[in-house]
């Protein structure tokens, strides 16, 4: 089993991904860890964030490169990862994790083995991250880890 | 044949922020859609039981009135 971290950064704002994992035709994602945090000028900004499955993988957006745990495996992720502006994936209504964060405070989520949020098989599934909704656009840091 | 044992919560959540000592919850997850919240005694927020499954259910209507286990799903993909 390897396991994966990958971070990015982007402004908060409306509906916008700051990273999302899309499954491989054979291969899922178990995602275990979660940080959210700011490294923006602190204020209060409250800002509504979703993990959330998407159906139907996104277009542009800034390739991602995950790094393994264990730098003495070499297997890449199957996973394929895309932050920033992006045509956005298509998400399903409901969500897996919610959080509302003011921006001041940073939130770790970790999931006890056996409970992580797995992907489905196919190129269109996946995970995100995503910024729902903001009361400003202060630079959003994220970190996910996952394992295969 | 036995149930499964509950495993009780799934997992774990932490905010560090300026004002005050770290704030610290425990998450159940949802063992049909795997939805994971935060457990806020007294929150209003009506949960529910599947007894099939012998877990929590989220409380989306869906969940709630269906028995789909997460796990039936995704059967026949890679393993877990």
């Amino acid at each position: 089993m390897a396991s994966f971290y990958v971070a990015h950064r982007t402004p908060a704002g409306t509906n916008l991904t700051i990273i999302v994992a899309q499954s491989s035709a054979t291969g899922v994602g178990k995602f275990h860890q979660m940080i959210i945090g700011s490294d923006a000028t602190p204020a209060d900004v409250a800002t509504r964030f979703d993990l959330i499955r998407s159906t139907v993988a996104p277009a542009g957006g800034t390739a991602l490169t995950a790094k393994n745990s264990d730098p003495q495996l070499v297997g890449a992720t199957s996973l394929t990862l895309t932050g920033g502006t992006m045509t956005e994936p298509t998400y399903e209504a409901t969500f897996l994790l919610e959080v509302a964060l003011n921006q001041r405070a940073t939130f770790t989520w970790i999931a006890n083995p056996g409970r992580e949020l797995r992907t489905t098989v196919g190129t269109a599934n996946g995970i995100g991250l995503r910024s729902i909704a903001s009361g400003g656009t202060p630079n959003i840091n994220a970190t996910l880890a996952w394992d295969e | 044949m036995l149930l499964p044992q509950y495993k009780g919560n799934a997992g774990y959540v932490r905010i560090d922020h300026p004002e005050g000592p770290a704030i610290e919850r425990d998450t159940m997850q949802c063992v049909h859609c795997m939805k994971h919240w935060l457990v806020i005694p007294g929150s209003g927020r009506r949960r529910g039981w599947c007894t099939r499954c012998n877990g929590p259910v989220c409380g989306a209507e869906v969940c709630m009135t269906q028995c789909v286990p997460f796990e039936k799903k995704v059967v026949g993909e890679a393993p877990w």
